[in-house]
């Protein structure tokens, strides 16, 4: 009884609002097969995007990428800077996505607010192990 | 001083309840079952700035007046070349305005809203009349594809609920937009796109925007 309650009371606390901790705070899931693959722009590094959900979606997405070396390594230590941008229409989102590293080259970018149809930029800025810079386009209904 | 068996259906008890308890209140503070239209008083334009002149000083003109900038239906999508390549470096957007009224960062029009209550968690629906600047006439036909739209921010790392926001016009240059969920109390910033779909090369684009404080209790 004893263990039972202990175990009762840890689910109870662990659970509470039953967001769940794990790797994707927000719950977010992501495809085995990316959304995009492309090169940085001095093409030293490749670049796969996958979104939650995907392909992305009007309003708030969140987008896992994974930078590997030409030996296909993954990257980690870079600093990435994202800035979503419509290029047609002159500016970007009013909302800065936050990034998380994730180790094995992957970065989470969550809080994307795309708030109109079109296409978007996610103009990234690199830094730390790596300078460079990519430029994937999201293509939102 | 109990017979074992009874002492230890006492224990059990007391355990049980202990473990029903930290189930409980947890559930009842998670569980947010409540209508939240019912709950309290709805939040509106937030208090805090001088709303006329944030709201229009902006547009004021060397000699008192305003100056405001026509626009053009013809310098929505110009030709390639027409145009001035378009700002690079995200700070087009004006200041926050408070109040329910105000010229848009560019001086194209004059931008007023009302709403549905608004409370946290709920759906919230914006009436946003556009009128331009220059002619004082309605702002019609920014529908297409949504491009009269709304977004919504606690702050720049903090986007609210728009996924599902619809525009409709109900008259001419009267907007209805949402709905919109503030998923948390405090001061949001909404921003009103109008044209959004025209591209912003040129002066006299359609493309508008601006933006408003909003208190969510």
């Amino acid at each position: 009884m004893r263990r039972a309650f202990q175990l009762v009371v840890a689910a109870a606390l662990l659970g509470a609002c039953g967001g769940g901790a794990g790797p994707t705070d927000g719950g977010e899931s992501f495809p085995d097969a990316p959304l995009l693959s492309l090169s940085s722009r001095s093409g030293g590094l490749h670049l796969e995007l996958r979104s939650s959900p995907q392909p992305p979606v009007r309003g708030k997405d969140a987008v896992r990428l994974t930078f590997t070396d030409d030996g296909g390594a993954p990257v980690d230590g870079l600093d990435v800077a994202v800035q979503p941008w419509m290029p047609a229409m002159g500016h970007g989102s009013s909302v800065v996505p936050t990034v998380t590293a994730r180790g094995q080259g992957e970065y989470d970018l969550s809080n994307l607010y795309l708030a109109m149809p079109g296409t978007w930029e996610l103009r990234m800025t690199l830094s730390g192990t790596a300078s460079d810079d990519a430029t994937p386009s999201l293509q939102i209904p | 001083m109990y017979p074992n068996s009874l002492g230890r259906a006492r224990a059990r008890l007391s355990y049980l309840s202990i473990a029903l308890a930290l189930i409980a209140v947890p559930l009842a503070a998670c569980s947010g079952t409540s209508d939240p239209a019912d709950a309290g008083p709805a939040g509106g334009p937030a208090d805090g700035g001088p709303a006329n002149a944030e709201a229009f000083g902006h547009c004021a003109g060397a000699d008192g007046g305003f100056v405001f900038q026509p626009v053009s239906a013809d310098a929505c999508h110009p030709d390639a070349g027409d145009a001035a390549p378009p700002d690079d470096d995200g700070s087009d957007f004006g200041a926050t305005l408070y109040g329910t009224s105000g010229y848009d960062d560019d001086c194209k029009y004059q931008v007023s809203w009302t709403s549905t209550p608004i409370r946290q968690n709920a759906d919230v629906t914006f009436t946003v009349t556009v009128k331009l600047a220059a002619t004082d006439q309605p702002a019609s036909g920014g529908t297409a594809n949504n491009d009269t739209y709304i977004e919504a921010f606690l702050n720049e790392t903090h986007p609210g609920d728009t996924a599902s926001a619809q525009t409709t016009e109900s008259s001419a240059g009267v907007y209805t937009i949402g709905p919109v969920r503030f998923d948390a109390p405090g001061v949001w910033t909404v921003r009103f796109h109008v044209f959004g779909d025209c591209e912003d090369l040129s002066e006299d684009s359609p493309h508008g925007h601006a933006a408003f404080y909003v208190d969510v209790p």
